[in-house]
């Protein structure tokens, strides 16, 4: 048998620092204190140090440990030692984690009896040597976890299977099952067998589409006179060979070697041999003497109309500046003329320039002799002016005066004269200018006349008299391309009738291939299920449904070996899980209890009935106090049938009276001294009452009484034996 | 008699594709061991979503044929 000695806890979760060696001598250990002091710390200390990785993280079927922190924050590295007494002498046991730089470090070392030392993997098979207990069975019937009775009375009676599951140890089986659930493995299949359904929808649609399009081509080819007997490979053969004749004929007549084009070895072909038809007939037609000839004709017309038009334009502009220049003559004058005209201004102009002459030395002249006749005082018949004759009082002053205003008028009435000639004369040279440019503009255009005539004559090859109308000449020619270019077009006509039968034919060809295509890709798609493709897909969904059903199965058998393992457990502890729970609940209406467990037919799961000596149902009237005092029954149950295949001579409770009333506690103590005469006890709780309770027995014990829990120093610890 | 023995024995007692269900009831138990129920769960995932693309890949080869 094993028995837990002593227990050294340092930097494992409630424990910053090192604590006092817990000694483990008396039948019953307790650990009391309020929460968070530290004292479920020192029982999960001693599963931690037997099972390591096995007892953290949901897989211990624990949810509060997702996420379980092994080393103190306040610590880098966790150290529990344990001390086990076994038949061949004292079995130390030191786990370690320490945390640092992002990296877990684990030790596990196990000191034997001999002293020799077992590290690592050897230390692990070592401990499951020595415990011979899995961490399950040691959760159900060794350890019982606060959690467990905390699920059992908190929960809703439909999460109570879970948690029965859970209390019988099958959480194993349960998370096994939720991950292959978690899978949804048959909304994938559900999917595939969707896509594989939409896809045979698509070959129907597929096939109903083509058949309309097969109609509409037989349709078409029968409204180009082609018959049905026609419309297959024998007919489409029948079209090529004709096609191929008459295309050698065709370039025969236009007296063109034709290009060899190889007859289609099978229908599938004859796409191509159209393409290859259109194309030499498109290569005969233009390199044929009627097209080349058209075309040869159709330029020289057009060079002759250019022509044409050109002469009649330049004609037309020389007309024009030839034209003017008569209106020119007419309004102004001939150049001659204008010329004459400038000579007779100029001579005018010279004579009035010699008229003033004259008269300005004159008029000088006698205004000299006033001013001397003046000077000299000459003594003239007075009043009297020799001039005009008139009597005036100043007679040289007014001699003066009407001198100078008479010479004034005669020389106005001359500058006045050779004004109007100077103008006249500007006008002259200006006419001149434009005479000139009229002329020039006439040698230009008569210049380019010649040119375009020049172009005519190299056109017509004949070099025109001036007698001779290039228009004329060059229409007559025009007359004669027209003519010609007429009868080739005739030609071209008759020649095009027989391009067109041969293309018509050509697009029976078209037509029927068309349609043997369409005939063919029918029945691939009808035939589409025997291609491998298909076959390969129908083996796809096989391997998928398959594994499914594998799976699905694999899921079967693992309820059945939970509800057999939960039947099993409870068979062979009814007995004292009824007689536990007799006494400590002392439910006058409830002489014996009976747990039946089934298949649930919904969820697939455990489904779990506690029934009466009448097998009427009790959960309906049982308390929470109950339903814990159920729980811990399980629990000593299971413990009770299982210490034979086992040899750890202790069991740990942590918080087992969460809703037990007084009376419950005094008969759940009861019950505990019962337990104690075959294993030690190592309780853990904050219930005075409990605590009260346990200390009255008469059995020795050791209370631990922790309190003052601080991060850094963690709880402080009273020891009373 | 743990978990994973139990199991086997009961799919040892079918004779349909015991062989092959023992190999996924391995690697379920492995994968368990390994990361728990996340782990089974993403690992069958892993299988069956491999399967389904293989099949939408040849679905996508039957669709052009058409």
């Amino acid at each position: 048998m094993l028995q837990i000695k002593k227990i050294k806890i340092d930097g494992f979760r409630g424990f910053p620092i090192k604590s006092d060696t817990f000694e483990i001598k008396n039948p019953i250990i307790l650990f009391y204190g309020e929460n968070h002091q530290g004292k479920s710390s020192v029982l999960n200390a001693i599963e931690w140090c037997l099972y390591g990785d096995k007892c953290t993280g949901v897989k211990s079927g624990i949810r509060e440990r997702k996420d379980w922190e092994i080393v103190n924050r306040n610590s880098s590295k966790a150290i529990v030692d344990i001390e086990i007494e076994t038949d061949k002498g004292i079995v130390r046991i030191i786990r370690t984690e320490s945390k640092g730089n992002g990296r877990i470090e684990r030790t596990i070392e196990v000191v034997l009896p001999d002293g020799s030392v077992k590290n690592e993997d050897d230390a692990e098979s070592e401990i499951t040597r020595l415990v011979r207990l899995s961490y399950m069975d040691y959760a159900t019937t060794i350890y019982q976890h606060q959690e467990a009775i905390r699920a059992i009375v908190t929960q809703k009676p439909s999460l109570r299977n879970e948690a029965m599951d859970l209390l019988l140890g099958l959480a194993d089986y349960i998370n096994i099952l939720y991950g292959i659930k978690m899978s949804k493995i048959k909304d994938v299949q559900r999917k595939l067998v969707d896509n594989f359904d939409n896809f045979q929808e698509k070959v129907e649609d597929r096939i109903k589409f083509r058949q309309e399009e097969l109609e509409k081509n037989k349709n078409k080819a029968k409204s180009k006179g082609l018959k049905n007997k026609e419309l297959n490979e024998k007919g489409l053969k029948n079209y090529m060979l004709d096609i191929k004749k008459d295309t050698n004929k065709f370039a025969s007549q236009l007296g063109i070697s034709g290009k060899h084009i190889p007859f289609p070895s099978n229908w599938k072909e004859s796409s191509i041999f159209a393409e290859l038809i259109e194309e030499e007939i498109d290569r005969l037609w233009s390199k044929s003497p009627d097209i080349k000839g058209q075309r040869e004709l159709s330029s020289k017309k057009f060079e002759a109309d250019n022509l044409k038009e050109k002469y009649i334009r330049q004609k037309k502009s020389l007309q024009k500046q030839k034209t003017g220049l008569k209106k020119f003559e007419k309004d102004y004058g001939s150049l001659g003329e204008i010329d004459d005209e400038l000579k007779n201004i100029q001579k005018d102009i010279n004579d009035i320039n010699e008229e003033i002459k004259c008269i300005s030395p004159k008029a000088s002249l006698v205004k000299e002799g006033i001013r001397i006749l003046k000077d000299a005082s000459l003594s003239l018949k007075e009043n009297v002016c020799p001039l005009c004759g008139e009597e005036v009082p100043n007679l040289l002053d007014h001699l003066e005066k009407e001198w100078k205003q008479k010479i004034k008028i005669e020389i106005n009435k001359l500058d006045s004269k050779k004004e109007e000639l100077e103008g006249r004369w500007g006008e002259l040279e200006d006419l001149q200018i434009k005479y000139e440019r009229i002329v020039k503009d006439i040698e230009r255009e008569e210049k380019e006349l010649l040119e375009v005539i020049k172009d005519i004559s190299n056109f017509l090859g004949k070099k025109f008299t001036d007698q001779e109308d290039p228009l004329a000449f060059l229409e007559k020619e025009l007359g004669e391309i027209e003519m010609n270019l007429k009868k080739i077009n005739k030609s071209i006509k008759n020649k095009l009738g027989k391009i067109n039968s041969i293309k018509e034919k050509n697009n029976k060809i078209i037509l029927i291939h068309n349609i043997l295509e369409q005939e063919n890709k029918i029945e691939d798609i009808m035939k589409i299920n025997e291609t491998d493709e298909y076959k390969e897909a129908e083996n796809i969904r096989d391997i998928l449904s398959e594994f499914i059903s594998d799976i699905e199965e694999i899921a079967n058998k693992v309820r059945e070996c939970s509800v057999n393992e939960a039947k099993n457990k409870i068979s062979s502890a009814e007995a004292a899980i009824s007689d536990f729970f007799m006494k400590i609940t002392k439910n006058p209406g409830i002489k014996q209890i009976k747990l039946i467990v089934e298949k649930d037919s919904r969820t697939g799961g455990n489904s779990y009935s506690f029934l009466d000596q009448d097998e009427n149902e009790v959960t309906p009237i049982l308390s929470l106090g109950d339903f814990n005092s159920l729980a811990l029954s399980i629990f000593l149950g299971l413990s009770k049938m299982d210490s034979e295949s086992h040899p750890l001579k202790f069991i740990i409770m942590d918080d087992p009276s969460q809703s037990l009333s007084e009376k419950q506690k005094k008969r759940f103590v009861e019950v505990l001294e019962e337990v104690s005469q075959s294993k030690n006890l190592l309780i853990s709780t904050m219930d005075t009452e409990l605590q009260n309770f346990l200390e009255r027995l008469a059995l020795k014990k050791t209370i631990y009484e922790f309190s003052k829990w601080t991060p850094d120093s963690g709880p402080s610890i009273n020891c009373r034996t | 008699m743990k978990y994973k023995e139990k199991v086997k024995e009961k799919i040892k007692e079918s004779d349909i594709r015991a062989k092959e269900r023992l190999k996924i009831w391995d690697k379920i138990c492995e994968d368990y061991e390994k990361g728990g129920a996340e782990q089974v769960k993403s690992d069958i995932s892993e299988r069956v979503n491999a399967i389904k693309s293989d099949f939408d890949e040849i679905i996508s080869i039957l669709n052009k044929m058409l």
